[in-house]
């Protein structure tokens, strides 16, 4: 019955002490103290101890204000933090799609290296001999030949009485893709109209300056217009005027 | 409990024992205690008064001073002797 090693008790008559034993244990720990003596003074020191603790350690009731503050607290706390998801939540969701869109318009596009391209078409158009591969100011000459190199039909008008000739016209290749390139004059300057076919929906016309260039493009009837050229910003604009009126 | 009941009936018959130790134990003297008390680690304090001033059961003891319940009792014991130490100490140096 009384197993119970001195080491074992010496915890356990705590337990005993503060009623926290199981019956089992109570009578074992009850049976080896009345054996023991050792363990029995033990008891009766940890006895006399709680009861100079509890008579003698000074015990502060913690004022009314903090009990009230600390407990009172606890439903509006959470009603704090419904508040707060409340507001908060939408806020911060708003503040999320804000920065994705500003992330979504601040980031190049797909048109950007489009543009870069176009632009160093037009550079290399002027470099070597290869401006035009069909050399005519005849609408009726430059159209007809494009048909049969390009799956789409570019509008192709003269504007010499408006001081943009046509010099001609050349297939170039722009975004994998065969574009009609047409040579346009502007008093010594040259301007490249790159014309090409798109899915996307009709864009109205954008003006930016990349490398010294001015480059105004816009999307109409499925298809993208990219003028390229280094006159005036607003002389490039009237020809692009020109081009979405037509003839 | 019928065991429990009888422990406080004792409480006066041991005092008249009166060997050193538990002269000092059984002191009157609330400084003393006090002094004790502060003398001992925070963790074993705590559950010294958790649970002879707040006179909390094992499991809330447990709770509240975030140990598995199993150690409660282990501790306690730790702790009321090292009391027990300090006390002494302390009515030697008196």
């Amino acid at each position: 019955m009384n197993e119970l090693d001195c080491t074992a008790c010496q915890t356990l008559v705590h337990g005993y002490l503060d009623k926290e034993l199981d019956t089992a244990m109570t009578a074992k720990v009850a049976a080896h103290l009345a054996e023991c003596a050792e363990c029995a003074r033990l008891l009766d020191e940890a006895r006399l101890l709680t009861v100079s603790v509890k008579r003698h350690a000074p015990y502060y009731t913690a004022p009314a204000s903090l009990i009230a503050s600390v407990f009172a607290p606890v439903a509006p706390r959470n009603s704090a933090l419904k508040r707060w998801r409340k507001w908060f939540a939408p806020g911060f969701s708003a503040a999320a799609l804000a920065l994705a869109m500003v992330l979504y318009v601040a980031t190049p596009g797909s048109e950007q290296p489009l543009m870069d391209e176009a632009v160093s078409s037009h550079v290399r158009s002027l470099m070597g001999e290869h401006l035009n591969d069909v050399v005519s100011s005849d609408r009726h000459t430059v159209k007809p030949w494009f048909t049969g190199k390009l799956d789409f039909s570019p509008p192709v008008f003269d504007y010499s009485a408006q001081g943009f000739p046509l010099l001609g016209g050349r297939l170039d290749y722009l975004q994998h893709q065969a574009t009609a390139a047409l040579a346009y004059g502007r008093a010594k300057h040259i301007i490249n109209v790159f014309v090409l076919p798109t899915t996307e929906a009709d864009e109205p016309p954008k003006t930016r300056s990349i490398r010294g260039f001015n480059v105004v493009s816009w999307q109409a009837n499925h298809m993208r217009f990219v003028l390229v050229s280094d006159v005036e910003k607003a002389e490039l604009e009237t020809l692009g005027q020109l081009l979405r009126n037509g003839a | 409990m019928a065991i429990g009941d009888e422990l406080p009936e004792d409480d006066a018959a041991l005092s008249h024992g009166q060997s050193p130790e538990l002269l000092a134990i059984h002191t009157e003297n609330a400084a003393l205690i006090q002094q004790a008390l502060r003398a001992l680690p925070p963790m074993f304090r705590e559950v010294i008064v958790l649970k002879e001033l707040e006179e909390m059961p094992y499991k809330d003891i447990a709770l509240v001073a975030d140990i598995p319940i199993g150690t409660v009792m282990s501790r306690l014991a730790r702790a009321r002797a090292m009391l027990k130490l300090e006390l002494l100490k302390l009515h030697d140096h008196e």
